[in-house]
């Protein structure tokens, strides 16, 4: 079985693309979108487990999908991690203030992302655990 | 964002940084400045202390002498002090001339104030006076030369004037005179017509300003005691004038630093914007191919081929992405290390816009969008960096096709409007908002917004488009009806602004000789040596001096301006001397200070004279090569040759029995040559064929004065072809007999056309025979051989190579190799194979591309 589902935003589709295999050979279901409108579609329909979430984006751009996630009540419980090419200090602290739980500077290799996604999901996964017992 | 928008986006930044290093510079300067004025301020307030210090002591000594007086100078000084403490100037300059009429005890008061702008002094302050006395006053301001006019040495008092009435300094009636009648007066009183001026002493000792009274209350004419108070008072008015003009310049001086502060401020955030949207740009691919490598590693071994070729191709075009991303930024350093230049040529702007249509096809016809080019005109020569110029329109064109939905349809309107040529870029698209259009032209503006990304392409090349069109002298605008299209108007001077020809209507060396004349040999002179910057001097041989009579690239105050010594200066020598002069460097040369040259740019300047018999009559200058490099001696003999044929003109058009008919000839021979350079040009880098030729025949051991006789003969050989109708070359095929008749006459209507110019007949003979073969088939006399003169076989090969290399509109041009082997083909029946051989020599010597054509170029 899936170990989650995952839906991956970036505008540039050769990113889209390798975060696809990269995830799916690590055995997610990854769910795409190239901008922020249809990020935020998805999310209406599909629940992920998890958003790789670019910030530089036509439309709506990641930090204000980020804020949409976790606003919403169905939605907040959603770990983030967002992509960013910016690296500035100034940028990072904006990414936790709209409520991002992890923040991965471009460029960065699939596999610490794979590594970063499998402990917040990890952690998660405790966490409902924890709750429901 | 795709590469072109960061390649321009590159650019932008690197115009913004070469921008902030200039602000920057000029802030420093300007701190300087305002540190100086600080100083003298400081400076100021010593002058004021001591200014009290010796009025105190005054007031001591007077007081001993007389109770009066005292009083009188404790007024004085109450008024002084209050007029120290108060910086607004004209209740500063109230307040004296009323010390005066209170303290000192003269009725009426004038004072005023030198403009320095007009160079007259205005009517500033008056006691005593009634609104109309003031009307009038005010109504004439004294011109400086006028009141020193007055100040002779025999009506001095102290540093003051007093012209007593009897002189009639003005006649009878002085027309200025604002005075009332004040009624009879005794011999030796105070009459209304006496004038006592006490002038305003400015730092350099002359008049800022003087205050004039009259009808004193005690009738007597002024004491040496009246008159120092008088100064007392003048030097407060100097003291608070001065005082008044510091704080203008600290307050101007402050708000531009505050200005040039905010600028700055402004630059470095877009600096830091664009840092990171390159960074952006660049870490987009490297986090791409890492992926991909990582995902191959993870997969060696792995049977399926198709996807490693499939990532491997994404990785060399990523890869490719990037490289190109770093050339772009490796040129950007080179943009901020100041090194860039603007490198203007003259070209066909007809050329450049058939050239972006055909690179924008491809990507309007899968929009099928209808992308046209319309014109009124086939030849449009501008003088512009015609790479910039291209990128601008090209630029322009993109947005319009990325705007426009299927179906639509892109223009670019060529039309001329007096010395301007203005593009038109129409398009059918979605248009902008009229909030937005103001704003499309902002640096960066949209790097950041929704739209930009949305419509990749937009944005910053706006921006760089708006600062390269206004580096050209030019203007650009934006018209849009949302929903409808959008109009982009590029406007571009077709020459720099300032080239035009600018003549100064005093003098010519002849009567005969008229202005067109002399308009015509500075645009000869410019055209034809590719100089931004010519003019023309004469000698004025009463005062000895030089006079620049035309000009081409200086600013009319310079023309009207500038008077030269006999033996100063450049031109000054030259003229002296009757000798060319050619300066590479002028800061490197020992002779000549960097006095006198403000107006030129360049560092390279040459100058020649031009003489009858042996008179100096001229001096023609050149500075500023279009090319941006020094003049050579090679340019330097062929305006030798340029001013020697000026000369004949003239002389022609004003020999004693000259007609109109002869002068009209003259002034035609230099319209030729003007047109013919023009012509050539289009086609070439001017003065590239006289390059060749000269290189050749020095190989070929001519001398001197044969080289200078070829340079020149090389650039004007053509001249005749002016009267072929230019289509006719532009067409395939055989010629039809009448045609070919034109074109058989050309060497010989050149010859025609010079002739009121030429002297030298060799010249003539050159020109004649630079289409006759060696086997005798050629035309028009059907010489053979050594027949031939020998600068002609130069130039039968230098322009055959040159028109197989540039091509023709029905013929590809050849490359270098194949137009060498041609040449070689044809060397004996047609060309002389020792100059085919020495061509090739000198073109396999030469390392500079202007003298070897690629394919590409042409």
């Amino acid at each position: 079985m899936s170990k989650g589902r995952i839906l991956v935003v970036d505008d540039e589709i050769y990113i889209v693309h390798i975060l696809d295999f990269s995830l799916g050979m690590e055995g997610y279901e990854v769910l795409t979108a190239l901008d922020g409108e249809q990020a935020l579609e998805r999310l209406k329909n599909d629940k992920p487990d998890l958003i790789v979430l670019d910030i530089m984006m036509p439309k709506v751009d990641g930090y204000e999908v980020c804020r949409a996630i976790k606003s919403d009540p169905e939605t907040q419980h959603i770990p983030v991690i967002l992509l960013s090419a910016k690296g500035r200090n100034v940028d990072q602290k904006m990414g936790f203030d709209v409520g991002a739980d992890d923040y991965i500077t471009k460029p960065f290799s699939p596999r610490k992302l794979v590594e970063r996604i499998n402990s917040l999901l990890g952690q998660a996964v405790s966490e409902k655990t924890n709750t429901s017992t | 964002m795709t590469s072109i928008e960061l390649s321009w986006a590159l650019a932008a930044s690197a115009l913004l940084l070469y921008e902030a290093g200039r602000r920057r510079r000029s802030l420093s300067r300007e701190l300087k400045g305002l540190r100086g004025s600080l100083e003298s301020a400081v400076q100021r307030n010593d002058q004021l202390s001591h200014a009290a210090e010796e009025m105190g002591r005054l007031y001591r000594d007077q007081l001993l002498t007389s109770r009066q007086r005292a009083g009188r100078l404790r007024k004085v000084l109450e008024i002084a002090t209050s007029i120290n403490s108060n910086l607004s100037l004209d209740k500063v300059l109230h307040e004296i001339v009323h010390a005066v009429q209170g303290a000192v005890g003269y009725r009426i008061v004038l004072l005023r104030v030198l403009n320095s702008r007009s160079g007259a002094y205005e009517a500033r302050a008056f006691a005593g006076l009634d609104r109309n006395a003031i009307t009038k006053l005010e109504e004439y301001d004294v011109p400086k030369a006028e009141f020193e006019s007055w100040l002779r040495n025999e009506f001095k008092i102290g540093h003051s004037y007093f012209i007593p009435h009897e002189r009639k300094l003005w006649g009878d009636h002085d027309p200025h005179s604002y005075t009332p009648d004040l009624g009879e007066r005794a011999e030796g009183e105070w009459h209304q017509e006496d004038v006592l001026f006490v002038p305003l002493a400015g730092k350099d000792g002359s008049a800022i300003g003087y205050l004039s009274v009259d009808d004193p209350a005690d009738r007597r004419r002024p004491a040496r005691e009246v008159v120092e108070m008088l100064e007392i008072l003048a030097n407060h008015a100097v003291v608070a004038l001065q005082n008044a003009a510091m704080v203008e310049r600290l307050q101007e001086s402050m708000s531009r630093l505050e200005e040039a502060t905010e600028r700055a401020e402004e630059l470095n955030e877009l600096k830091s914007n664009f840092v990171s949207t390159v960074s952006h740009e660049l870490r987009t691919p490297v986090t791409v191919i890492q992926g991909y490598v990582e995902a191959l590693q993870q997969n060696v071994g792995s049977a399926n081929v198709g996807m490693q070729r499939d990532f491997l191709r994404v990785i060399h075009e990523q890869n490719e992405k990037l490289n190109n991303l770093i050339v772009a930024i490796l040129d950007l350093t080179q943009f901020e290390s100041g090194r860039f230049r603007m490198s203007r040529e003259p070209f066909n702007l007809v050329d450049v816009i058939d050239e972006v249509v055909g690179i924008l096809k491809p990507s309007a016809e899968p929009k099928r969008i209808a992308l046209a080019a319309v014109r009124d005109v086939a030849e449009v020569v501008l003088e512009a960096d015609r790479n910039l110029v291209r990128r601008v329109l090209h630029n322009l064109g993109t947005n319009a096709i990325t705007f426009t939905p299927e179906g639509g349809a892109v223009t670019f309107r060529l039309r001329t409007e007096g010395r301007h040529a203005q593009v038109v870029v129409e398009d059918t698209g979605i248009g902008i908002a009229p909030e937005e259009i103001q704003r499309v032209f902002d640096r960066f503006y949209q790097s950041n917004s929704g739209l930009s990304r949305e419509y990749p392409g937009v944005g910053l090349g706006l921006s760089i488009a708006k600062s390269i069109v206004e580096w050209h002298g030019g203007e650009i605008t934006a018209e849009s009806e949302p929903g409808h299209g959008s109009r982009f108007t590029v406007t571009l001077p077709v020459t720099p602004s300032d080239a035009s020809v600018i003549t100064h209507a005093t003098w010519s060396p002849s009567r005969s000789v008229s202005d067109h004349l002399t308009r015509l040999t500075i645009e000869m002179v410019a055209e034809v040596m590719n100089a931004r910057i010519a003019s023309l001097m004469l000698v004025d041989g009463e005062r000895e001096e030089l006079f620049i009579k035309a000009a081409r690239g200086l600013r009319e105050e310079v023309v009207c301006g500038t008077r030269i010594k006999m033996g100063d200066s450049i031109a000054g020598w030259v003229a002296k001397h009757g000798q060319p002069l050619l300066v590479t460097d002028i800061e490197d040369d020992p002779r000549f200070g960097r006095r006198n040259h403000h107006q030129y740019e360049t560092k390279s300047l040459l100058s020649v004279p031009v003489k009858i018999g042996d008179r100096v009559v001229g001096v023609i200058n050149i500075n500023n090569k279009i090319s941006c490099t020094p003049f050579t001696e090679d340019d330097q003999s062929l305006l030798t040759s340029l001013a020697e044929r000026v000369a004949r003109a003239w002389e022609h058009a004003s020999a004693h029995e000259a007609t109109a008919d002869q002068a009209e000839q003259a002034t035609k021979a230099l319209a030729a040559i003007i047109d013919h350079t023009r012509r050539s040009k289009l086609r070439l880098t001017a003065g590239t064929m006289a390059l060749r030729a000269t290189a050749v025949g020095r190989r070929l051991g001519l001398d001197e004065e044969e080289t200078r006789v070829l340079a020149y003969a090389a650039t004007i050989h053509d001249v005749g072809m002016a009267h072929v109708s230019p289509g006719v070359l532009h067409e395939p095929g055989q010629l039809d007999s009448e045609t070919w008749e034109q074109v058989a006459q050309h060497p010989a209507r050149g010859v025609e056309l010079l002739k009121p110019i030429e002297f030298q007949s060799q010249v003539s003979e050159i020109i004649l025979a630079h289409h006759e073969r060696m086997d005798g088939r050629g035309y028009p006399r059907g010489l053979q051989g050594a027949e031939i003169p020998l600068p002609s076989r130069v130039i039968a090969v230098v322009d055959a190579y040159e028109s197989m290399t540039l091509g023709r509109p029905y013929r590809a041009a050849m490359a270098h190799v194949e137009a060498m082997a041609e040449l070689f083909r044809c060397a004996g029946p047609q060309f002389d194979p020792t100059v085919v051989e020495a061509f090739a020599q000198v073109m396999a010597e030469t390392e500079d591309t202007k003298l070897v054509r690629t394919p590409e170029a042409a």
